[in-house]
């Protein structure tokens, strides 16, 4: 094969996967701008014939439970930021411990992160619901931060941990004979190279916490503390389910999470080019 | 030539998190534990001791009223012997073993590849392709499954509709309302494609960073060596990559095995045939006004157990390596 | 409104610690009795359409008159979460005063004791006498009364009734009837004939009672499942048989609930005839306003003929057992489920009101759609064992519905119902 042939072959795949990877949430905004009686048509229609804001128009001024869209749109956002700057400062802590230190209980360490992860959420409700009310952080956003910093955090651990150990150690202490303090090292050599790794795990974060919602809604009594995905349910009826709000309110879920990811990779890029300058 | 393959070689001992070197300069004993201890007070508390609580009330009858302040009544391995004498339990596990098998392998293999192109591809149409495959990641569980369901949907759905259209010799006939939801088998294509569909996307990214972090002269050499990119895969990139690949492997399984919105909202409880542990414990002890606690809790730690047996390998790996420090 | 709700709140503290100020001026000239609550919780199920917010408002006003010190707090409990938010408040998180549930639900809440007694109370409301005994059964253990009947409804089969003048039917009057007429839509109409979904124990036990069977019956202090007897698994196997035997209802809905397709291909005209209530109106116009007009509902026909006595679905409103302001919580029932609000509200949710004297008024004489209802909901309603257990036999063991879908795919009659009787044995004496 020849060289542009293999590039075309490469960017044909490229779209394949993007087609593939997209389809589904095509189909989901779609769907959103669809009619009612269009949703559940014989014959699918991939765009809408008819498109129609009206699905929007009741997720945004519905006034959905009495609490508006915008309301739980920030503190979704809150949040979620919140458990990525914090969860991503002290996985990065964590992640360099284990992976430049040896120390007693480095192991037992590691093994505990990796089991508090196999227990299933559902289980883990009803003690962390009596936990936090006990320490009186029930009902409040910020209780809720600290909840899912703590799911955040293993995985986040986990993760760095490859990348950390991955930076060569020679650059490190090439760092060190320079006369640089630990503080300085990890700040000059250390992050610039484990940024990809930052950006991964700060994506992981954010959406852990922008889609949660079980815990949001046990942990969370007032309407007007509720994040986005507690609005979601509330499409859910006894006769019937809403699918076009459904829908709308899905679409709108996932677009800050994309605009997210958009912001992210660029400095992704970023990080990658101070890296290769250094190395 | 030959310093090149050393070089080669020689990298995945660089990664991997080997002995201490005596060239390492000294450094303040406390540092490490001073690093993990904000780590340790929030995974302690919020993940740890919860976890320890759910051990004991294994042990216990824990209903509403134990919830509300009476003291729970101790019923030594009860809630063990109903789990593991009932057959639905033993049949939600075999469902739940096969789907992590297959949905693991499926989601590594194909993550992997897609990161590989990602990795190949020209900066512009790589962040075009990753945000793509983003929004699969980003897509809410829930709304993964609703979407799913909807195209695999018995009329109107789009998968039926497209199968009635190919050719009866390659597909069969009678697609049209062909139930994708009434039997194990079908369920669990519906669920595989679909969680894979989601899973995926986070294993390309993470082995694109790790790519990325690769330095680019060890694949010049190996150019150079005249390596195809399936041996070029296999001697460079797999060893690098093996921390970030180990990772995925471990997380991947235990995600795969506590799958619970998708196959809730693809067939739910009306379809008991088709549970998996997740469904199975929700239905036995949390889907009521009265919880049965105890029993939920004993699912959930023979989950785990389960989940620290199939994980045991690796941790035996990182052990040795501990050990070895 | 925070700042409102926490001035509110402050200034109840002042008033029950008795420094009296200036905020009770109203109340001065009142006989001296416990002071209103700065604010009553009530808690409502579902998405709280601006519609239902409006509704609540004007009830509000009109309890504001009777409690002026008093702010209603309302909270909106989405349905699929019913369950989890209900454990919460029995754990000790946020309560209400007054709540709505599911008329299913209503023992197992009960028997957890998270209901108050209020005997006495709907005794003395006068309002009260015309409540629907039926329905009163299912809110009654031990000769006490812990809930009042809101809103209920029947389910009957919808049909097409275009379909039915074209093709010459009648409404079916029995069950072979019903089999027929399903064949000649699904002859000429090229559509399924029935939605015979899996999913669907209430609606599968209206053919179970039309035969003269139950679920399960009480025997002594005992509930003892009842499905092994001839007339359930007659009627059982007549709903199964509508997917296997008759071949009128199609597969794809096995596994299912009559949401998940029949109302969306009925709306569509792609089934001739479902089950389900009266609400579902405003969901099939939601989906599709074109054969409104057409559509028409007729009873569940018994085996041989007559009507098969009906399930209720519907709320029930009670009085937290734990809620400080029980007299303050039920005299907003009161209000709430005054025979004026509860007719304006059942009518928006195309529910019933739970008054036998308005369920036999002129309003619903000469409703097309209602009437039918109406009559059976006044008439014989049936309701589920009241027993504790029954939440969790039917929410979340779904023991009915996995029963049928077995059958349907072939297991054995007698070894399904025979497993579900020892379920039912076990989960209804909890």
């Amino acid at each position: 094969m020849n060289k542009s042939a293999r590039r075309f072959a490469v960017n044909a795949a490229g779209v394949l996967v993007f087609v593939v990877s997209v389809f589904p949430v095509f189909w989901m905004a779609a769907t959103a701008f669809k009619p009612n009686d269009e949703i559940f048509s014989a014959t699918p229609h991939p765009v809408p014939a008819h498109p129609t804001l009206q699905h929007f128009d009741l997720v945004i001024n519905g006034g959905v439970a009495n609490v508006g869209f915008w309301t739980y749109f920030a503190n979704s956002l809150l949040v979620a930021i919140a458990t990525v700057v914090v969860s991503g400062l002290l996985a990065l802590l964590a992640a360099t411990a284990v992976a430049r230190f040896r120390f007693r209980f480095r192991t037992v360490f590691l093994i505990m992160l990796l089991v508090v992860q196999m227990v299933p959420a559902e289980a883990l409700v009803i003690p962390l619901f009596l936990d936090l009310k006990r320490a009186d952080l029930l009902n409040s956003l910020p209780g809720l931060t600290v909840v899912y910093i703590g799911f955040a955090l293993p995985f986040s651990i986990w993760l760095l941990r490859g990348f950390v150990a991955a930076v060569p150690r020679e650059l490190e202490e090439a760092s060190w004979i320079d006369g640089a303090g630990p503080v300085r090292t990890f700040y000059k050599v250390m992050l610039p190279l484990v940024a990809p790794g930052l950006v991964a795990t700060s994506i992981f974060s954010f959406i852990t916490a922008w889609n949660e919602f079980i815990f949001a809604y046990t942990f969370l009594g007032d309407q007007d503390k509720y994040t986005l995905p507690i609005m979601l349910q509330y499409f859910f009826g006894r006769t019937g389910n809403d699918w076009g709000p459904i829908m709308a309110a899905s679409t709108l879920l996932t677009l800050p999470v994309i605009a997210f990811f958009l912001l992210v990779q660029r400095r992704m890029v970023a990080g990658l080019t101070a890296g290769a300058v250094k190395g | 030539m030959v310093d090149t393959a050393t070089a080669v070689r020689r990298a995945p001992g660089r990664v991997t998190p080997g002995p201490a070197r005596p060239r390492r300069r000294r450094r303040p004993a406390f540092g490490p534990y001073l690093l993990i201890l904000p780590t340790l007070a929030v995974i302690g508390l919020l993940l740890f001791w919860p976890m320890i609580q759910i051990g004991v009330m294994s042990f216990q009858k824990v209903g509403n009223r134990q919830l509300a302040g009476e003291p729970a009544e101790s019923v030594g391995t009860k809630n063990f012997d109903q789990i593991f004498s009932d057959p639905l339990f033993w049949q939600s596990l075999r469902h739940t073993v096969y789907f992590a098998a297959v949905a693991v392998t499926l989601t590594l293999l194909v993550g992997t590849l897609v990161g590989l192109l990602l990795n190949r591809l020209g900066s512009r149409m790589s962040t075009f392709v990753a945000g793509g495959v983003m929004i699969a990641w980003a897509t809410p569980p829930i709304t993964a499954a609703i979407i799913f369901s909807w195209l695999f949907g018995s009329t109107g759905g789009l998968v039926n509709w497209f199968l009635d259209l190919l050719p009866n010799w390659l597909v069969g006939g009678g697609w049209t309302d062909f139930n994708w939801f009434d039997r194990p088998l079908a369920t669990y294509t519906v669920l595989t494609i679909c969680v894979v569909w989601q899973s995926f996307p986070f294993v390309a990214v993470s082995v694109l960073a790790g790519l990325k972090s690769v330095p680019g002269e060890l694949y010049e050499a190996a150019k150079v060596d005249g390596s195809g990119p399936w041996r070029t895969f296999w001697r460079i990139t797999f060893p690098l990559l093996r921390p970030i690949f180990m990772v995925l492997l471990v997380l991947s399984i235990i995600w795969d095995f506590k799958v619970f919105t998708q196959l809730f909202v693809m067939s739910g409880l009306a379809n008991r045939d088709a549970f998996n542990l997740s469904l199975y414990m929700y239905s036995e002890a949390f889907g009521q006004l009265n919880p049965k606690l105890g029993l939920g809790s004993a699912a959930a730690t023979v989950l785990t157990l389960i989940l620290l047996c199939v994980t045991a390998v690796y941790v035996r790996v990182m052990v040795r390596q501990g050990e070895t420090a | 409104m925070k700042f409102i709700k926490m001035a509110a709140a402050v200034a109840a503290i002042t008033v029950a610690a008795g420094c009296g100020g200036g905020s009770g001026d109203k109340k001065a000239s009142a006989p001296p009795k416990p002071a209103d609550p700065a604010k009553l919780v009530v808690w409502q199920m579902g998405g709280g359409s601006p519609e239902q917010t409006a509704f609540l408002d004007t009830v509000e006003t009109e309890f504001k008159q009777k409690h002026p010190g008093t702010d209603v707090q309302i909270k909106y409990v989405p349905w699929p979460q019913v369950a989890t938010t209900f454990q919460k408040a029995l754990a000790g998180g946020d309560a209400p005063d007054v709540t709505e549930i599911g008329n299913t639900d209503v023992q197992s809440f009960i028997e957890q004791g998270a209901l108050a007694d209020i005997t006495d109370k709907v005794k003395g409301w006068s309002e009260g006498a015309t409540l629907n005994k039926g329905a009163l059964v299912n809110d009654q253990a031990d000769g006490k009364t812990y809930a009042v009947p809101w809103y209920g409804g029947v389910r009957a089969i919808w049909y097409r009734k275009d379909w039915f003048s074209q093709l010459g039917l009648q409404p079916p009057q029995n069950w072979a009837d019903l089999v027929t007429t399903a064949k000649t839509i699904q002859d000429k109409k090229h559509v399924p004939g029935i939605a015979a979904p899996s999913d669907f124990t209430n609606g599968i036990l209206s053919f179970v009672w039309a035969n003269g069977g139950d679920v399960a019956t009480k025997q002594g202090d005992q509930w003892v499942g009842r499905l092994d007897q001839p007339q359930a698994k007659e009627a059982i196997e007549f709903y199964t048989g509508l997917v296997t035997k008759d071949k009128v209802a199609p597969e794809k809905y096995v596994g299912k609930n009559e949401l998940q397709g029949p109302q969306q291909d009925f709306a569509l005209g792609k089934v001739g005839m479902y089950i389900d209530g009266s609400w579902a109106l405003p969901q099939l116009e939601k989906i599709s306003k074109k054969n409104k007009d057409n559509w028409g509902t007729f009873p569940i026909p018994g085996k041989t003929g007559g009507t098969a006595p009906v399930f209720s679905g519907g709320s029930d409103l009670a009085v937290w057992a734990k809620s400080p302001n029980q007299d303050v919580a039920f005299d907003y029932i009161t209000v709430l489920n005054s025979k004026k609000n509860a007719q304006t509200f059942a009518d928006t949710l195309k529910f019933l009101p739970q008054f036998t004297d308005v369920l036999q008024g002129d309003k619903y004489k000469n409703d097309p759609l209602m009437g039918a209802f109406a009559t059976a909901a006044a008439g014989g309603v049936k309701f589920t064992p009241t027993s504790k257990g029954w939440a969790d036999f039917e929410a979340a063991k779904k023991v009915v519905p996995n029963a049928v879908k077995d059958i349907i795919q072939g297991k054995s009659v007698d070894d399904e119902l025979k497993k579900a009787d020892d379920q039912a044995n076990t989960l209804l004496n909890p």
